[in-house]
């Protein structure tokens, strides 16, 4: 589907689904405005909660991309984004109680709607920080090997050429080397 | 060492969900003998956990960053177009006179005010009764047009969104109806048909849009497609179809199919 811009949705998609992590980019760029308009007039989201709305609606598109869950577009992206994006602001507008719920609203739990586990929420600050940590006491190239490989979801073929490495076989000693490393990166914190 | 490596192997496809069902099973199975495996599958959804926090904050820093910059081209541009500032004129402050109420005109204000709730009570409580087609005008307001808000090139599908956005959505359906029929394009035409009074039409694309739990707006339809029963008053098929939304916890109609299904006669 053409969504008025110079790449097609069908593209965008197939890049994305390919690796492009960058293109998220021209989803922000192609889909904000509308979005933050929506948001604010038709749903009484503020300027705030509409803009980190669309940025965690595009984080959870990617995600769904990447991990498989969308394996096919049938409706716009822009179609998509807003119906996961609403739900995010109903729920941000629940949170703020700006609107005043009702019985039945008060049964609704919009974090089991979403499948949350999707965008990786933690309330817990604590365990969050730590976990970045060990994140961050990783050399770079473990890092990368991880990101890409658990969370990009590269073949390791893929990670192999990204990263140059000289074999499949030597990024998966590797990777296998950094998953240690940040397992031994817990027991210690 | 290689057979630690075979089972990151596994471990990896399970939790990247690229085992089929009996594999999955036949993992699970073996986790629940073997202990070593089971808490190196441990150890490392705890790793994939610490990886995708950090990679959700990795794209979000991205996306903050590209906000800041388009914000600040937006404030560039509004403040290149802005109209000269319109100087401050000092509005002289008065303080508001109390006046105390006289008696009389008390007990006029409470009277007037008994028959106020009196009057609003009888309208609130009267019996009334709402046909299936009242009930439909209510509750259905057609979905938003997300699909396309710019526009664009005049061809066929920017047209029919055009159309859909303008509310004409006689026209919106026809052309619509023309485009090719994926989801997106259904799910929409049955909005504009629902407006427009086709509603056999609008049946006709709901009904397996609603059925698609694949599709992101599959709720939106199954919402729509309970109205679209009841406005012909087809209530065998409406009732059961709202009572499993209201029934559907997080359902995006949950709340409102529960009401509705205390109208319906």
């Amino acid at each position: 589907m053409q969504t008025g811009t110079s790449i097609t949705d069908a593209e965008l998609f197939q890049q994305i689904k390919g690796g492009r992590h960058d293109l998220i980019d021209e989803l922000y760029r192609q889909h904000r405005a509308p979005f933050l308009r929506y948001a604010t007039q038709q749903l009484y989201a503020n300027e705030e909660d509409a803009v980190d709305c669309f940025q965690e609606t595009v984080i959870v598109f990617y995600k769904n991309v990447v991990s498989g869950r969308l394996t096919d577009l049938s409706c716009s992206i822009r179609t998509y984004l807003f119906a996961v994006g609403k739900r995010l602001v109903y729920k941000r507008n629940q949170d703020r109680r700006r609107e005043a719920p009702t019985e039945v609203d008060d049964d609704r739990q919009y974090a089991e709607e979403l499948d949350l586990s999707i965008f990786q929420r933690m309330d817990d600050d604590h365990l969050r920080s730590q976990l970045q940590t060990a994140i961050g006491q990783l050399g770079e190239t473990c890092r990368q090997i991880l990101m890409l490989f658990y969370y990009h979801r590269y073949p390791i073929e893929s990670v192999q050429t990204t990263l140059e490495f000289s074999s499949p076989g030597a990024v998966r000693i590797k990777k296998m080397r950094c998953l240690d490393q940040l397992k031994q990166l817990f027991t210690r914190h | 060492m290689e057979r630690r490596e075979e089972n990151q192997h596994i471990i990896d496809q399970y939790l990247l969900g690229q085992l089929s069902r009996e594999d999955i099973a036949d993992f699970l199975d073996r986790c629940s003998q073997d202990e070593e495996l089971a808490q190196q599958l441990a150890d490392t959804k705890q790793a994939m956990q610490a990886i995708e926090v950090a990679g959700d904050q990795q794209l979000l820093d991205r996306l903050q960053q590209l906000e800041r910059s388009l914000a600040s081209e937006e404030t560039a541009s509004m403040t290149m177009t802005a109209p000269a500032p319109v100087t401050e004129v000092a509005v002289p402050q008065t303080e508001a006179k109390v006046v105390e109420m006289r008696p009389m005109r008390r007990w006029l204000s409470i009277a007037a005010t008994v028959l106020l709730v009196i009057a609003a009570g009888y309208f609130l409580l009267r019996p009334t009764s709402f046909s299936n087609q009242d009930l439909f005008a209510e509750a259905f307001a057609p979905y938003p047009n997300t699909e396309l808000l710019d526009r664009g090139s005049a061809d066929e599908r920017q047209a029919a969104y055009f159309a859909y956005q303008s509310g004409d959505y006689e026209q919106a359906y026809n052309l619509l109806a023309a485009l090719p029929a994926d989801p997106g394009n259904s799910f929409f035409a049955a909005q504009a048909a629902l407006e427009s009074g086709q509603i056999e039409a609008a049946i006709e694309r709901l009904a397996p849009l609603a059925a698609d739990r694949s599709f992101v707006l599959r709720e939106e339809a199954e919402w729509s497609l309970a109205l679209a029963y009841l406005q012909l008053d087809r209530l065998d098929e409406a009732r059961p179809l709202l009572m499993a939304i209201s029934r559907e916890r997080g359902h995006e109609h949950q709340g409102d199919a529960t009401t509705l299904l205390t109208r319906i006669r």
